[in-house]
């Protein structure tokens, strides 16, 4: 494409950074690619003027600092998920200078590291999401062995256990079983959830429109399954009632994203039940395992609009 | 059963001037106030808050003493400082436990329907520098100012007032001036005063501590929501803290 590039960050083995990088290729778009893998290699170069906010030049690997930046992706990987040693200093060093780029940035962003932050609160989230209109499930969080055991009790004996910050964690259903163990909640508070049995619904928002997903699972985290046996869990599309993918589209573009991941739990009534948001979803495995179509509408909103003035340029 | 307390939380150390100023005037207001004491607080203070989403109800322990959230009606936040789970745990375990415990708290605060007094952004408890970068520009770029911030932290202590500088405590709609410098630089500032209060409640900030510089008196230096008192006055000290003290009782 003639007049500028899409700015690609992440980790060059991440599914999704891969396929938005080939469908880019695909549609002969120029891009530049920020590899975390190889932090040490990149720099953000800032030129600030006064009150404005200034341009930035990102240089290493494809970029070459001077092309004007027409829509960026941005996937942060993390240290945690690092199959090799690396330079975690040169990565934090990147993704600060890749985050104020971001920020900056006038033209689309997928997604903006500011417009994320409701995901470092599970619990803050809980209250947003319920505030915004969604239905989600009655949460507890406690440092108080006794208090948790109570509402284990309230719940049938049966609760759901995750963790409460952006920490990467798997849901657990716990029982009565678990009542010893909840007294090492005084060492750290946990986040408790009603169980709610039912297939999950995650709806993935791309600007305007949502594609949902249904996954039926025996394990109460489908994700635990997959990765005991891939084909353990069923993966259709399914269908989202007018008002509620209306609200999943608000809500998104209300914290500032372009596109968002929803969890939902579907009762045995019918109901969806938001479990959480993620702003940086995974969404190539739903893409193939559902068979159907996201990465290309991702990229469809990073090529529209053009920014009016560009102060980025890699 | 009604719960008209109007308590007003106090969360820092006692040695942070602008807590024990709050804590004196809202003493003599006769409102109940009930400290918890940072940087650890978010470890050592006892709570269970459940929800259905739409409030919250729950309580925390302080000394023994149980504290209905529905009493809690201002939080005043001071800079928490450092605070690092038990040590003898593994690294991984102690970044788990700072998240979680960090992630709990900044969702029951900012879920209750009370007024808070200091720097409540989620990005400001996990000490995220680009949330402070943003947030100058956005301050400068309001006020028509040259952001020289650059790479100084928002948080943490202030330098002190000096002849060439401005300094201006934000303390919700109010603002007090302190330095040689600052009452001209207010005369200044008064035009951009709806840019201000739209940045305020924008970002959601009820308290500051802006420092302005530069031969012409354009520059924003300064950044600061802890809103450290270091380096001013006695009697400014004692303003500021009544009229923070007079905000969170509102």
């Amino acid at each position: 494409m003639a007049g500028g590039v899409v700015l690609v960050v992440g980790s060059g083995r991440d599914g999704v950074i891969r396929a938005i990088r080939s469908e880019l290729l695909r549609r002969k778009i120029e891009t530049g690619f920020v590899d975390e893998d190889d932090a040490g290699a990149y720099a953000v170069v800032v030129r600030r003027s006064h009150a404005r906010t200034g341009s930035f030049n990102v240089r290493g690997g494809d970029c070459v600092g001077h092309r004007p930046v027409i829509g960026m992706f941005l996937r942060h990987t993390h240290p945690s998920i690092r199959g090799a040693p690396m330079d975690v200093d040169a990565l934090a060093r990147l993704q600060l200078g890749v985050d104020e780029v971001a920020d900056a940035a006038k033209c689309p962003v997928v997604n903006r590291p500011r417009a994320a932050v409701s995901n470092y609160s599970k619990f803050g989230q809980v209250v947003l999401l319920a505030r915004a209109g969604f239905s989600v499930p009655r949460t507890l969080v406690t440092s108080i062995p006794e208090e948790a055991r109570a509402f284990l009790e309230r719940h049938g004996g049966r609760a759901i256990l995750k963790g409460a910050s952006n920490v990467p964690t798997l849901a657990s259903l716990i029982d009565r079983r678990w009542v010893s163990r909840l007294r090492l909640v005084r060492n750290c508070p946990v986040l408790l959830q009603e169980y709610i049995p039912g297939d999950d619904v995650r709806v993935h928002v791309i600007g305007d429109t949502t594609v949902a997903t249904r996954l039926v699972s025996r394990d109460e985290d489908y994700r635990r399954a997959l990765r005991r046996d891939p084909t353990a869990v069923r993966v259709e599309p399914t269908t989202l009632s007018a008002s509620l993918r209306s609200l999943a589209v608000r809500v998104t573009r209300r914290l500032g994203l372009m596109v968002a991941g929803l969890d939902f739990k579907r009762t045995r009534e019918g109901r969806l039940v938001c479990l959480e948001l993620n702003p940086y979803p995974q969404f190539t495995f739903y893409e193939r395992a559902g068979g159907q179509v996201i990465t290309r509408k991702v990229v469809d909103l990073l090529l529209a609009p053009r920014p009016r003035r560009s102060v980025v340029f890699a | 059963m009604s719960r008209t307390v109007h308590m007003v939380l106090l969360i820092g150390g006692w040695d942070d001037p602008l807590l024990r100023g709050v804590s004196t005037c809202l003493a003599k207001m006769k409102r109940p106030t009930t400290r918890l004491s940072g940087p650890g607080f978010s470890a050592s203070t006892p709570f269970a808050v459940t929800t259905d989403g739409r409030r919250l109800r729950g309580f925390v322990r302080v000394k023994h003493r149980v504290i209905d959230l529905r009493e809690i009606s201002g939080i005043l936040l001071t800079s928490m400082g450092p605070w690092r789970p038990r040590p003898d745990v593994s690294v991984g375990d102690q970044a788990f436990v700072f998240h979680e415990t960090l992630a709990v708290w900044w969702g029951i605060l900012s879920g209750l329907p009370a007024r808070v007094l200091g720097p409540h952004h989620v990005s400001s408890w996990f000490h995220d520098p680009n949330y402070f970068r943003a947030l100058a520009t956005g301050l400068a770029r309001a006020l028509q100012l040259r952001d020289a911030t650059a790479e100084s932290a928002a948080m943490g202590t202030a330098a002190p007032a000096g002849s060439r500088e401005a300094v201006v405590f934000v303390v919700g709609d109010r603002l007090i001036p302190v330095g040689p410098g600052a009452t001209r630089f207010l005369s200044r500032l008064t035009p951009r005063r709806p840019a201000l209060r739209r940045w305020q409640s924008t970002q959601r900030v009820s308290f500051a501590r802006l420092e302005f510089g530069g031969d012409d008196g354009g520059e924003l230096r300064r950044l600061d929501l802890s809103g450290s008192l270091h380096g001013v006055s006695a009697s400014v000290r004692a303003e500021v803290a009544e009229e923070a003290a007079r905000w969170l009782a509102a």
